[in-house]
């Protein structure tokens, strides 16, 4: 068993091969060697841990895929699974943060969870829909946003 | 907790997960987006994404290996002539300016492949500018005359000239819809061009001097007769 601590100091006790769907909670497992010391994880709150767990001990069983080499010719998962469809409906608050913790816990499928969801919000949408919906800044002057406009016309897939 | 609070890689990543058209709706939302939907590494996974490249490839790499492949229809492209998406655009593999070029080459390329289809118009009753044609084509009742592969229409001299799938040319009074002068011996898929009097269409083969030749020009007097001006020209 692994003890993780969160950044608002709480403790969540699990299986070592749940903990070890982090690349960056394995990394550190085994250069502390054997230990009893709770691992901090000072960039994540208890709620999303608690959520990031719950994912970790649904895919224990699932090989650990290398993270840098073999990227593209790795067969691109274009479509999210019904469980994890599921798992992350979740407010775009909790998204991000999900998001940014599988980040910085180096767990790659779920950062694509992730970032495929966002990515499937965005579809469909135009620039001033997808402001709107992130709540941005437009910071580009009318002639600038025309001028962009015009020169990316042939992307359009019209 | 903001979108703009994720970092750079994760705002890539995301990116990277959408269609060439809304990726670059993205580069609309603010200059941030902007300058991270157009990084080199981006709009290199949108190439390999569409095929232009290999897994694991660069822009680098095309010059010296896989060039794009010809289109499949070269036939329409003129013999002997394959275009690919870097010469379209005037450019070589070798100096391409950016991956962006390479989707923007080969994104016209592909457009210009597969046009939007066209919706037909009722010709009855036709306008009358048009009622010799539809006569004219319904003038040949043989089925293997009226094989037309391209149409071009003088609206000055008032004539239609036709070429056919299977070789031959044909010139119609666009009034009257009345056969003016035919001639048979033009290659099949002939492209055909008409101009002040003058009818060009592509040949191959030799002239009666044994030149090699690669375009007919000939003149039509008045619409009437035809009189062969500068018999087989060698254009190369």
């Amino acid at each position: 068993m692994v003890v993780l601590e969160t950044s608002d100091q709480e403790r969540f006790t699990v299986d070592k091969d749940v903990a070890e769907r982090s690349l960056l909670i394995k990394q550190m497992l085994d250069d502390l060697g054997d230990s009893d010391m709770p691992i901090p994880l000072p960039n994540v709150t208890s709620n999303v841990l608690k959520k990031v767990l719950e994912y970790c001990g649904h895919h224990r069983h699932e090989p650990v895929l290398p993270t840098d080499e073999g990227e593209e010719s790795r067969k691109r998962l274009t479509d999210i699974s019904e469980w994890d469809q599921k798992f992350i409906s979740v407010d775009q608050e909790m998204l991000f943060e999900i998001i940014l913790a599988a980040n910085y816990l180096d767990i790659k499928p779920l950062l694509d969870v992730g970032c495929k969801t966002v990515a499937n919000m965005i579809k469909g949408k135009t620039p001033e829909e997808i402001r709107r919906l992130f709540n941005i800044q437009n910071d580009f002057t009318p002639e600038e946003e025309a001028q962009i406009r015009k020169e990316n016309e042939w992307a359009e897939d019209r | 907790m903001l979108v703009d609070q994720l970092p750079d890689e994760v705002l890539s990543l995301i990116l990277s997960n959408l269609e060439l058209a809304t990726l670059y709706r993205c580069h609309l939302v603010c200059k941030h987006w902007r300058e991270v939907g157009r990084t080199d590494a981006l709009l290199r996974r949108a190439c390999v994404n569409l095929g232009l490249l290999e897994a694991n490839s660069y822009l680098g790499d095309l010059a010296t290996t896989s060039r794009l492949p010809p289109p499949t229809d070269e036939r329409r492209l003129g013999d002997g002539h394959r275009h690919s998406a870097f010469e379209l655009s005037g450019r070589d593999a070798s100096d391409a300016a950016s991956y962006e070029q390479l989707l923007k080459s080969s994104l016209i390329l592909r457009k210009i492949k597969s046009p939007p289809e066209l919706t037909s118009v009722d010709l009855e009753p036709a306008p009358p500018c048009l009622q010799g044609v539809v006569k004219g084509y319904s003038n040949h009742a043989d089925e293997s005359e009226s094989d037309i592969w391209r149409i071009k229409l003088d609206p000055i001299d008032n004539v239609l000239i036709t070429s056919g799938a299977k070789g031959g040319l044909t010139v119609l009074d666009l009034e009257s819809g009345q056969e003016l002068w035919r001639e048979a011996d033009v290659k099949q898929y002939a492209h055909v061009e008409f101009s002040e009097g003058y009818v060009v269409h592509d040949r191959d083969g030799l002239d009666e001097q044994g030149r090699e030749t690669h375009f007919q020009v000939s003149e039509a007097d008045a619409a009437e007769s035809m009189t062969e001006a500068w018999g087989a020209h060698s254009l190369h």
